[in-house]
């Protein structure tokens, strides 16, 4: 009997691992890894995102001028493209984030991988405009 | 160029940056707390669910101004 009994326990683990991964025998442990890894996204994010903010606090240029050391300046149309590429970012950042929150014992890499891909393209832009 | 030009630039270089210190010093403190938490990293401090929180908090309200509408365009201003 008492054999019989285990041999069902272990089926019964044996099926919960196999319909939940790792995560039957890992409930209630957080991943310190994913901590990290969304840290360091959204620091990059953060000093990335203090650079665009002094640039839009900039005055704006006035026509028929450009931005130099003489005459520092914002165009109009740059801030455009960084508020539109931190809306990307932030999105993914945040939906990172709660998955992190909400999910500590599971795998966000798909999530961080998208967070870092939207850092990158915002990265992308202040470097094409030289927003730094 | 000659030396009345020269001065007058350096001038010109000089006031913009004196203008511009006060922008430049709050990106440095917008900056702060996020390369606080880089540098933590790279001395082996594991990052918290209250600090990702706090840096999120962060993010939001650095966003937010950067979100701020701009003035409309009435051409005086290059697009």
């Amino acid at each position: 009997m008492y054999t019989k009994n285990l041999t069902r326990l272990a089926a019964v683990l044996a099926v919960s691992a196999a319909l939940g991964g790792c995560t039957f025998f890992t409930t209630g442990i957080s991943n310190p890894i994913s901590y990290n890894q969304l840290g360091g996204v959204e620091s990059g994010y953060g000093i990335a995102l203090s650079a665009s903010v002094a640039y839009r606090n900039l005055p704006l240029c006035r026509t028929g001028t450009i931005a130099s050391a003489v005459n520092v300046c914002a165009q109009r149309s740059i801030i455009v493209k960084l508020q539109q590429a931190d809306r990307t970012a932030e999105t993914a950042i945040a939906a990172a984030n709660a998955f992190v929150a909400n999910n500590p014992t599971l795998d966000p890499t798909n999530v961080i991988a998208a967070a870092q891909s939207a850092l990158a393209g915002f990265q992308a832009i202040e470097a094409t405009y030289g927003v730094k | 160029m000659d030396p009345a030009t020269i001065i007058s630039t350096i001038g010109t270089v000089i006031t913009e940056a004196v203008q511009l210190g006060p922008t430049v010093i709050k990106a440095a403190e917008d900056a702060e707390p996020f390369a606080q938490l880089i540098y933590g990293l790279f001395t082996g401090t594991n990052v918290t669910q209250a600090q990702l929180d706090a840096l999120q908090a962060n993010l939001a309200a650095l966003s937010a101004q950067l979100q701020e509408p701009l003035l409309p365009d009435d051409g005086t201003t290059t697009t």
